[in-house]
């Protein structure tokens, strides 16, 4: 059996595992920051849009450094047979299922203390508090509960 | 291991082949995660994948996948059908 093959395989899926990290990161530094924007809309402005832009060129090259330190050269070519068996791997998708059950319960539970949270906020601003909450709530729980059950187990040879 | 009245025999299996968990992976198109939480009893796979693992490990699916015992049989459920 080559190894060059399980080899591959296996850093497109550590690839795909830190991919995963770098979008829960993502999320939570846009989402808090959008929230700032709504509770202290008259502060933000100016920091915020510098901020804004900041993060796309930091993310860009964030992602860009965490492909070729991952893959180091190998291209993702999602038409490979190892790069289809991690996008197709029933361990990630069965934890994805997981996880989306478990962050929808969470999305809906929160929504009385988030209404409660920003009730003082005028309409227009509470809306948008309100959707951007439940937006970073519902992704960071998705993506870290998939994390989490995706971590390496102990039986591995 | 034993999961959800499933019970199996992967890790013999595979190891009377002398395979690595990567090597039954690549043979069976998923990544080394999943052989390891089948193993482990983490996971009950999809009839696909039970498929495409005892086709890679060149056995039945019965040798490598099987019920609990404590699981009533069918004969156990259904009385013998009378027949005028």
């Amino acid at each position: 059996m080559s190894e060059s093959i399980p080899t591959r395989s296996e850093r497109y899926l550590r690839y795909s595992q830190r991919n995963m990290v770098a979008l829960l990161v993502l999320t939570v530094v846009v989402g808090a920051l959008c929230l700032a924007m709504a509770f202290r809309v008259d502060a933000a402005p100016r920091w915020l849009v510098q901020g804004g832009a900041l993060i796309g060129v930091a993310a860009a090259i964030g992602l860009g450094a965490l492909k070729s330190v991952t893959l180091r050269g190998t291209r993702w070519d999602p038409k490979s047979p190892e790069v289809q068996a991690v996008m197709r791997d029933e361990w990630r998708r069965t934890n994805m299922d997981r996880a989306m059950r478990v962050a929808f319960v969470v999305v809906l539970t929160a929504q009385i203390p988030i209404a409660l949270l920003v009730a003082s906020l005028p309409s227009l601003r509470a809306t948008m508090a309100m959707a951007v909450t439940t937006l970073t709530l519902g992704l960071a729980t998705l993506i870290a509960l998939y994390l989490f059950l995706s971590r390496q187990q102990k039986d591995v040879e | 291991m034993s999961n959800d009245g499933l019970r199996n025999t992967l890790k013999v299996q595979r190891a009377m082949r002398d395979l690595t968990q990567a090597d039954l992976a690549e043979l069976a198109g998923v990544t080394r995660r999943s052989v390891n939480a089948i193993e482990t009893g983490h996971m009950v796979p999809s009839v696909l994948l039970a498929l495409k693992l005892s086709r890679a490990l060149g056995t039945s699916i019965d040798t490598i996948f099987s019920l609990d015992d404590d699981l009533p049989r069918h004969s156990e459920i259904l009385q013998p059908v009378q027949v005028r």
